[in-house]
């Protein structure tokens, strides 16, 4: 593995630990508070030792061999063998400054700058601390103070140099650059302003469209005034009539001619400047982006180690190879593939690898070989996974899901091989028999899905049994614009990411079909789900049949089972910069950012996984027999928690009513059928106890399920609630929309909305 | 209004300048470290599903950002938007966020001998989001604790 992407890690993490020894050791001079003082000596301590640590990691000898002298002698401080006196504390300074001179110049590839020997010999104790025997008695002079920047490569002193010390990479790497570390919330700041510029760019264009309009506006004011200047000359003027209007005729197609051509030359002027302008902005986006770059080895490092420890735990032998460590890739892309990239690994060593015999009987090399590898294509990044496994059986998975009720047998069989592999990013669908140890825990394939959608990427899956699965995932470089659909529903604009629909389409209100009380409409021979938008973000809008008996929508779900998403307007698809929502809006999870428009409003944008849980929730059920979708009522007098409530339990794809209290809701639920009630406690006129024990003791309701949600925490109360009938009883202080939504499943029987 | 500089002993409410804003009929102080800026009203581009105390969202130099309507919080009445509707553009810990109000009054050091802590008798919703309470000339003046006013917004979500 190539560990130069680590370099410049080390070099950053070295000097902040030389200066977290630099700082301890000052005011280790002036602390007085005993807690204090060996607070900072740990501090430390551990600061020399992971310099250490990573210096051995990296064959930097040298900086390993001083760094553990350092830490031997504030070992020696910290259990008290050893006072830190002014020459002690010179000594561990001088010790720091030579390890970071001698960590800038094997980063850099340089000789080194020092004799390590004479800097161990210089310290205190050398000869118990060093490993390496003490140079006879040479007269150690003190380690030459460090350079700050990487010197040139200064002779080494050498008295009696030993050759194997600090052995500089065997290449040297080209010229050396110097780094600085940079907050990423900084960086991503100056991201969001590059991307304002981009968008402050646009605006600038639409005003040269307006003065190209005013140039055509002058153009026809000349046609009109040669025209009123024909029109005069027929006309009959005495000489000095004539002479006053040539006059001021004159004067007025100057002004004109001066008019136009200063237009037109400040046309071109702003157009040359914006164009200029827009080159450099292009330039600050992309060097910006740039610096947010890291390797994909950084990401690959968790990998070595967990094949490791799984062909361990599995008794399976694999080999792993790793390719295009060089990668490049956003910061915010790789860290949320990180785990993604360790589920899909775990799992190919947990199912996709046959045990060692097993292989041998198929005519294997007994170990396995996972390959991971990346490369740029074009403006993406494919990463994929491969291994030479046993493979997976699409007829499996198809069965698997019909016996776990997600599809019919009949849809389940009309799906094509690589409809079935698809399966697997199921949310609760895997293809183990056992949840395992090793794969079958938080992860799982829906969520390596949803984290790429919301990254703008895509995983698809190819398998041929015996001989193996890739797993592949296309990433976008960066994450600084995203490709967006503007749509116009009700009275607001929202964005939908591109990568989240599969294509637009109008649907006529006659090609819409009810089956099993879903609208429908075919489409190339395939039956998709009707939704309106308006209904998934949860506002109320007039259908859009209501003025034209066609609208256009939104393809997008799961390969499975796609929907069709009503819109009231297609407005326009654009590359746009994706701003985050912030701290208090980030529980919104039906948002993922904003995008700004020209003008400086901003339209939502909507989280692909919602889009995607839209096909789950409406259509992957659907096909099971006639089941409808669940009604549920919700009754709060607060319209806040109300509204919330509704939200959840809507988004999570169930048919929501609300009554205003307890009262209200025995109306409701005498007038039409309900199969659930999620109740507040305290409400005026008849609160949630009370109408529980309604509910319970009504002949036609006593079958519907009743959940409380209250802020009344008492064993009293939750105790009273259940004996009122309530089957459910939930604390506002600890509520959470995961908790409720698996209420609420439970109590229904399980099967219906997923989430 | 007291305008000398508030004595260096340390007080038990934040010493230093406030923002004096009027919400509803009420007078409300600021901490002005934590103010951006302040803003005139414009229309906010509106959150389905966000609570009504949430009225929408803006971008104020880039940046995204929740209006918070402070009538509402406080539980006053929300009276239609007018010349005088100002936003304050807030800024804690990673937090941004307006805060709508009907008028921007004064902005204005508190000497901590002035303050006193809120009467006892506020209902509990409303005291958790007030640290101290003062006068501003003849009328009551309450200071509003961010922390609190950020957290109670979380939970309304």
């Amino acid at each position: 593995m190539d560990l130069s992407s680590f370099y410049n890690q080390f070099r950053e993490e070295t000097t902040e630990n030389v200066r977290v020894l630099g700082d301890g050791l000052l005011s280790l001079e002036t602390e007085q508070d005993e807690a204090l003082r060996k607070a900072t000596i740990d501090r430390v301590f551990r600061a020399m030792h992971t310099i250490k640590g990573s210096a051995r990691m990296l064959g930097f000898e040298g900086v390993g061999r001083l760094a553990h002298a350092l830490e031997h002698l504030l070992g020696e401080l910290r259990q008290g063998q050893r006072g830190l006196d002014r020459p002690l504390a010179d000594s561990l300074l001088r010790g720091a400054d030579a390890i970071l001179s001698l960590t800038l110049a094997a980063v850099d590839g340089q000789p080194p700058p020092l004799d390590v020997e004479a800097a161990l010999a210089a310290l205190p104790g050398a000869s118990d601390a060093a490993p390496a025997p003490t140079p006879a008695a040479a007269p150690a002079p003190a380690a030459p103070p460090a350079p700050a920047t990487a010197p040139a490569p200064a002779p080494t002193p050498a008295p009696t140099a030993a050759p194997a010390a600090a052995p500089a990479p065997a290449a040297p790497r080209p010229t050396s650059r110097q780094t600085i570390r940079v907050r990423v919330d900084r960086l991503d700041r100056m991201l969001n302003l590059a991307g304002e510029l981009v968008v402050g760019q646009q605006t600038l264009l639409n005003h040269n469209e307006q003065l190209v309009a005013m140039q055509q506006l002058v153009d026809h004011q000349q046609r009109a005034l040669a025209e009123l200047e024909a029109e005069l000359q027929r006309l009959r003027f005495s000489p000095a009539q004539r002479q006053s209007i040539d006059l001021r005729l004159a004067s007025l197609r100057e002004t004109s001619d001066e008019v136009r051509n200063l237009t037109q030359r400040e046309s071109d002027r702003f157009m040359r400047h914006t164009g200029q302008h827009g080159l450099l902005v292009k330039d600050l986006e992309l060097e910006v982006m740039s610096a947010r770059l890291l390797p994909i080895a950084t990401v690959y490092a968790n990998l070595p180690r967990a094949v490791r420890d799984l062909t361990h735990a599995t008794g399976k032998e694999v080999r792993l190879e790793l390719r295009g460590e060089q990668v490049e890739l956003d910061r915010k892309v790789l860290e949320l593939i990180h785990d993604p990239l360790l589920h899909l690994v775990r799992n190919a060593l947990d199912h996709g690898f046959e045990a060692p015999a097993e292989r041998s009987a198929a005519g294997k090399a007994a170990a396995g070989l996972l390959e991971v590898s990346a490369e740029t294509v074009g403006g993406e990044v494919r990463v994929v996974i491969s291994d030479d496994g046993r493979g997976m059986d699409p007829q499996r998975l198809r069965e698997r899901a019909v016996r776990m009720g997600m599809l019919a047998s009949d849809a389940a069989a009309s799906l094509s091989d690589s409809e079935a592999l698809d399966l697997i990013f199921q949310p609760g669908f895997s293809t183990a028999a056992m949840v395992t140890d090793i794969s079958g825990r938080g992860v799982g394939m829906d969520v390596v899905r949803t984290n790429l959608n919301e990254l703008g990427g895509q995983v698809h899956l190819e398998s041929q049994i015996g001989h193996g699965t890739r797993v592949i995932l296309t990433l976008p470089l960066t994450v600084v614009t995203t490709r967006v659909i503007l749509v116009r529903v009700g009275n607001g604009t929202f964005a939908l990411p591109a990568t989240g629909c599969q294509g637009t389409v109008w649907v006529r209100q006659s090609q819409i079909r009810a089956l099993e009380g879903q609208p429908t409409i075919e489409l190339a021979s395939r039956t998709l789900a009707v939704l309106t938008l308006a209904e998934l973000i949860g506002i109320t809008t007039p259908s859009p049949f209501n003025r034209n008996d066609r609208a256009p929508a939104i393809l997008a779900g799961t390969p499975q089972r796609r929907v069709a998403l009503l819109v009231d307007q297609l407005l326009d698809e654009r590359e746009a910069v994706i701003k985050p929502l912030g701290s208090i809006l980030a529980k919104q999870r039906r948002y993922g950012g904003a995008v700004q428009l020209g003008d400086g409003s901003l339209v939502l944008l909507l989280n692909p996984s919602m889009l995607g849980q839209a096909g789950r929730t409406t259509t992957l059920t659907r096909p099971q027999a006639a089941r409808r979708r669940s009604r549920l009522l919700v009754v709060d007098d607060s319209f806040t928690t109300r509204e919330l409530i509704r939200s959840i339990l809507q988004s999570a794809g169930y048919e929501v009513s609300a009554a205003l209290d307890g009262a209200d809701a025995l109306d409701k639920l005498r007038s039409e059928p309900y199969d659930l009630v999620v109740s507040d406690v305290e409400m005026p006129r008849l609160d949630g106890f009370q109408l529980a024990a309604s509910i319970r003791s009504d002949a036609q309701l006593h079958a519907i399920p009743v959940i409380l949600i209250t802020s009344l925490a008492s064993e009293e109360h939750r105790r009273r609630g259940l004996e009122a009938g309530a089957q459910a009883y939930i604390v506002k202080s600890q509520f959470n929309q995961q908790s409720l939504l698996d209420v609420v499943r439970q109590l229904l029987g399980g099967g219906e909305a997923t989430s | 209004m007291a305008q000398q500089q508030p004595p260096p002993t340390p007080a038990p409410a934040e010493t230093g300048e406030f923002l004096l804003v009027r919400v509803s009929d009420e007078l409300y102080a600021l901490p002005s470290a934590a103010v951006r800026e302040v803003a005139r009203w414009r229309a906010p581009t509106a959150v389905p599903g966000a609570p009504p105390i949430l009225p929408g969202i803006i971008s104020q130099r880039g940046v995204v950002t929740p209006i918070v309507d402070l009538r509402l919080m406080l539980g006053l009445a929300a009276q239609a938007t007018t010349r005088a509707t100002r936003l304050i553009i807030m800024h804690h810990e990673s937090c941004d966020l307006a805060l709508l109000v009907d008028a921007v009054l004064d902005l204005a050091a508190l000497p901590p001998a002035d303050l006193t802590p809120p009467p006892a008798a506020l209902e509990p919703s409303r005291a958790r989001l007030l640290t101290a309470v003062a006068r501003y000339g003849d009328r009551p003046l309450a200071l509003l604790s961010l922390p609190a006013l950020i957290a109670a917004v979380q939970e309304n979500l």
